[in-house]
């Protein structure tokens, strides 16, 4: 995706065949939920909604949502990101590392509701609490969360393109090893090797600080 | 020390939510506990995270804004102490199963205990607490398919090597072991199986029996 200028705050890109989006900065982002938390402000949380709904649904949609499951979830995380704002702790997670959580569980939640048969219905997730929203552990480790984010991009940006494309693969769900594999018309013997190869180059990258 | 540790791959099926939902949740007992694979995983989140800020974006339905407007009117975010803020990970050992169903301890055979958990929305596989007392050994067993197995407290050394407090282990079909606790203190596992056990010899078997395999 193309940088907009930061001149001006808020700018739209329009991707090829793509829909027009709002580009915001991290810190931007960051800011608007504390202010959704602090003061249920409906301005900020508009620009949050313009800025993650439509990449929620698009990202659902690539994991095997239908259009309007993605579009109900992406509704619900941005629902859910109003009500929990006061977690979002920039300490631990950048503001899109903490929404993808939220959009994932919901997912997560969803298919197993639908695709296997509940042994009840409470709906908790193991996932929930994890680990955005824990008490900090030890203070001289943390790091902010959007420098892991700034170190987690410019990792993934170093790893070879074979590689890269694998391990963001697989990010979306309904995208298995071998789904991969005849997606990218690879032996599954490969994609295999290469994820793991890019998890331990992203190892190395990130150097123990991170990871 | 924490000295064994889920490997990569299932850090990253746990970051991006495809693991079931009962060794999603043992895994989730280890971060508690791991501060080493609790990084790892927010790094991998982290990516997720990344992953999100680049997908395609879709465009929502012209009433999308204003629906979610009304959902939200006139309720407040939540205020901030709900999770997590009653005791240190750490210190929660078990308490992760609180939205689990899980059984009072039977008997299983002198010096071993076991406790069922019934994971909600678990897909497939059989989770339980298993408890072993000091000396004592697991019967011989080998595996048909995956078994994790995440050390609460206690230890037990099954020829491999040592497992302690915090620990992780998976095993394949490939291991044959019998984890004996060591002497000190009764060794307190959550286990989870995706296929039954093979054990060898008869308490295996009543074992098998119980835990409903």
């Amino acid at each position: 995706m193309s940088l907009a200028p930061r001149a001006r705050r808020i700018s739209l890109v329009v991707p090829a065949g793509g829909y027009a989006v709002a580009v915001t900065t991290p810190e931007e982002l960051a800011t608007y939920i504390r202010q959704v938390a602090a003061g249920s402000d409906r301005a900020a949380f508009t620009q949050l909604f313009q800025h993650f709904a439509p990449r929620i649904k698009g990202f659902l949609q690539k994991s095997g949502a239908t259009r309007e499951l993605a579009e109900e979830l992406a509704q619900e995380t941005l629902v859910t990101l109003w009500r929990k704002a006061a977690q979002f702790d920039p300490n631990r997670a950048s503001a899109a590392t903490w929404v993808y959580t939220i959009a994932r569980n919901l997912w997560v939640d969803e298919h197993r509701r639908t695709q296997r048969s509940p042994v009840d219905a409470r709906g908790e997730t193991w996932l929930e609490d994890l680990p955005m929203a824990e008490a900090p552990r030890v203070p001289e480790q943390e790091v902010l969360g959007e420098q892991r984010q700034r170190a987690v991009r410019t990792a993934l940006a170093a790893l070879s393109p074979a590689q890269a494309e694998v391990l963001q693969r697989a990010y979306f769900a309904e995208q298995s090893q071998s789904q991969i594999a005849s997606d990218l018309r690879l032996s599954l013997g490969t994609v295999k090797s290469r994820a793991r190869l890019a998890l331990e180059h992203l190892k190395d990258l990130l150097d123990g600080t991170y990871l | 020390m924490i000295t064994h540790h889920p490997d990569d791959e299932s850090l990253l099926a746990f970051a991006s939510g495809q693991l079931d939902s009962g060794r999603g949740l043992l895994l989730s007992v280890h971060l508690d506990a791991c501060q080493q694979c609790h990084r790892r995983v927010q790094a991998l989140l982290s990516v997720g995270g990344e992953v999100l800020e680049r997908a395609q974006p879709m465009e929502l339905s012209d009433e999308a804004l204003q629906r979610v407007l009304q959902r939200i009117e006139g309720t407040a975010p939540e205020s901030k102490a709900r999770v997590g803020v009653t005791s240190a990970p750490a210190a929660r050992g078990l308490s992760r199963l609180d939205s689990c169903e899980v059984s009072a301890w039977r008997r299983v055979a002198p010096g071993m205990r076991y406790r069922s958990v019934l994971v909600p929305h678990a897909a497939d596989g059989k989770m339980f607490v298993l408890g072993i007392a000091p000396g004592r050994s697991l019967p011989k067993h080998s595996h048909r398919d995956l078994e994790w197995t995440q050390v609460i407290s206690g230890a037990f050394d099954d020829g491999r090597a040592r497992f302690e407090a915090g620990d992780f282990d998976a095993t394949d079909g490939l291991v044959r072991h019998q984890p004996v606790v060591t002497a000190e203190a009764e060794c307190i596992c959550l286990a989870h199986l995706s296929a039954p056990l093979v054990f060898e010899g008869w308490i295996a078997r009543t074992f098998g029996r119980w835990i409903g395999m």
